[in-house]
């Protein structure tokens, strides 16, 4: 089969992203036709475009920031959400809006940030590598130590939560990754994701030339460790504003780049591009999957996602792992 | 020889805690007034249900635990790392909403999740049991969720707390269940106690020493699975019991590899004293116990990976 060209893949993913984005503005908890829901109340319309436009913004996110740190560490099971990344910013955010109460949206995201960055140190001291360099082997420690991570700020939030009424009321949905219904002073991690992911474009080049290597990234006159860093840096302010918005979410990360490094093959400029749709419409879909399996009720999308991201990790791993090869730990 | 006695005296100090402690603290005499008092609501409606299927719960996942890191000789492959826990509560959420017997649905889920696990991993190396382990894991936990949301409220209410791994609902019938289950895969592993010891040395000596391999492997993964999905069905899924029983028990007592009467007694101890804990911090409020073993087993599976990481340099 001859590879399809770029341009039919976009075509396709921006068009899969309409579809979606057409869905999650027409099927909700509230059952209306078409017609009554563009003339009759323009709350419905707003309050449902609301939630498309965060879930849309945080998939991408969510999504570019799993293909750079794939990328980065050569390792196709680093989502942000395994590597416990997510877990750590949603632990500073509960945090901080704990202790601080008077915190306002933009503080709360900063220091998901901060916690996302965090999570990070503590994952590269455990089962970090050298950077950029994907042939040496599979860390498979990865998984683990991002399972350990997880556990640890997952609880420790939990906790917090249970023991105040008031957050329970706020982020006991936000945990599991619901994507919120009203909007709280969502614009700043809305614009920081905006501004983040049109940076990281000019990031790939960058970074496609150090997953070369460190020497010839060098030669180049491109300094390893600044893209090392910014590379970080870009992942941990996609994935902090992302769970300042919607919550830890797993798995996202892990299969959207997945696919898109199968499509685009070994161009990252062009996985980056079909990423972004392809994130946006995942996560607006299983949006919209959540408000329609339970009507009246509602799933968080975080779920949905949970459901099909283990199977999807099952899959990656039946890739990874040949039978009969003796694995590295 | 003083090594020996420690577990049982620290199990006796968490229950003499576990009963005495909570909202109202009780001292001696008080406990052993209401102890003699058949009619005590506080002792035998609340705290001895409660420490009952703390101690059952906490010494089927330590065996649990034991038995399966033995089976593998990997410390990493314990029934909560390698999603049992999670498919048993699957199988659970499943028999609540049909109206199926409870234990044998956290038993079948347990089982299938045991055999998706062995046959996707079977012969890509040691490690690719524990991943695949936690992806099963990952997608029953998610879809138990699900699954709950789905149900009718009343079930639900009930499930939700469950689900987090909490003791707060204990009753003496589940605590019979329980330890139903426990003394039947402790008095079958008391009788292999020899074969068992085994385990550890490794495949090839098993061998040469007539062992049949496929029926002790059976054996271990039957019992392994009937005492997590006894624990799962009392407790809801906890992490990290069985996962830091064993390692734990041996290093406090120094005792042998094979450690599996400590390691249940250490998994009682952990789960109690979890239990106390989350009781302390939130007398009123129900508060899962699951929660406070993620605090303690979590940095432990960070320790163990911080040190396999200085060896490996």
């Amino acid at each position: 089969m001859t590879p399809l060209r770029p341009l039919y893949i976009y075509l396709l993913l921006w068009s899969l992203f309409a579809l979606v984005l057409l869905c999650a503005l027409r099927f909700g908890t509230a059952q209306m036709s078409a017609e009554a829901l563009l003339h009759g109340d323009a709350g419905l319309l707003s309050g449902r475009g609301f939630r498309a436009l965060c879930a849309m913004t945080v998939g991408a996110a969510l999504a570019v920031s799993g293909l750079m740190l794939q990328s980065l560490t050569g390792n196709p099971l680093a989502d942000p959400g395994i590597t416990g990344i997510n877990a750590g910013a949603a632990l500073m955010a509960v945090a901080t809006a704990q202790f601080v109460p008077s915190a306002s949206a933009g503080v709360v995201m900063v220091s998901a940030i901060a916690g996302a960055g965090l999570a990070g140190l503590a994952l590269w001291l455990l089962a970090g590598g050298d950077a950029g360099l994907g042939g040496e082997g599979i860390a498979l420690r990865l998984p683990l130590a991002g399972l350990a991570i997880e556990a640890l700020c997952l609880s420790l939030a939990m906790m917090l939560i249970l023991t105040d009424a008031q957050s329970q009321a706020r982020y006991l949905h936000w945990i599991s990754g619901a994507i919120p219904p009203v909007s709280r002073g969502e614009a700043v991690p809305l614009l920081t994701i905006c501004g983040a992911l049109g940076a990281g474009i000019f990031l790939c080049n960058r970074l496609a030339l150090l997953t070369l290597g460190a020497d010839q990234s060098h030669s180049l006159g491109r300094n390893p460790r600044v893209t090392i860093s910014l590379t970080l840096a870009l992942v941990t302010v996609l994935s902090g504003a992302s769970v300042a918005i919607v919550g830890p979410i797993a798995f996202l990360g892990l299969l959207v780049p997945f696919v898109a490094r199968g499509l685009a093959g070994p161009v990252l400029r062009r996985a980056y591009g079909y990423c972004v749709p392809l994130g946006a419409a995942v996560l607006m879909a299983s949006d919209v999957a959540g408000r329609v399996i339970v009507r009246p009720g509602e799933i968080d999308a975080g779920l949905i996602l949970a459901m099909f991201g283990g199977v999807g990790l099952v899959a990656v791993l039946t890739r990874l792992l040949p039978r009969g090869a003796g694995v590295r730990t | 020889m003083r090594r020996a006695v420690l577990l049982p005296a620290m199990l006796l100090v968490l229950v003499w805690l576990a009963l005495a402690g909570g909202r109202n603290w009780l001292g001696p005499s008080a406990l052993v007034q209401g102890l003699l008092d058949r009619q005590d609501f506080l002792i035998y409606g609340l705290r001895l249900p409660r420490l009952m299927i703390a101690v059952g719960a906490g010494m089927a996942l330590g065996m649990a635990g034991a038995l399966m890191q033995g089976l593998t000789r990997n410390p990493l492959a314990t029934p909560d790392i390698i999603g049992l826990t999670q498919g048993a509560g699957l199988g659970f959420a499943i028999a609540l909403l049909l109206d199926l017997p409870l234990l044998a649905g956290a038993a079948c889920g347990a089982g299938i999740a045991m055999l998706c696990v062995a046959l996707l991993a079977q012969g890509r190396g040691a490690l690719a049991f524990v991943l695949f382990g936690i992806g099963i894991g990952a997608t029953a936990a998610a879809a138990t969720t699900v699954l709950l949301v789905l149900a009718p409220d009343a079930k639900a209410a009930r499930a939700m707390i469950w689900l987090s791994g909490s003791l707060a609902r204990a009753d003496l019938a589940t605590a019979g269940w329980v330890w139903l289950v426990l003394l039947a895969g402790g008095a079958l592993v008391a009788l292999r106690a020899h074969r068992l010891g085994l385990l550890w040395l490794g495949d090839d000596v098993m061998a040469s020493l007539g062992v049949d391999l496929s029926r002790m492997r059976v054996l271990v993964l039957g019992l392994v699975t009937a005492l997590t999905a006894a624990s799962t069905l009392a407790v809801g899924p906890i992490g990290f019991v069985a996962f830091v029983a064993a390692p734990l028990a041996r290093a406090v007592t120094g005792a042998q590899a094979p450690a599996i009467w400590h390691a249940a007694l250490t998994g009682a101890c952990l789960l109690v004293a979890a239990d106390l804990v989350a009781r302390l911090i939130a007398p009123v409020a129900v508060f899962p116990t699951g929660l406070v073993m993620g605090v303690i087993g979590a940095p432990y599976l960070i320790f163990f990976l911080w040190r396999d990481r200085q060896e490996a340099r």
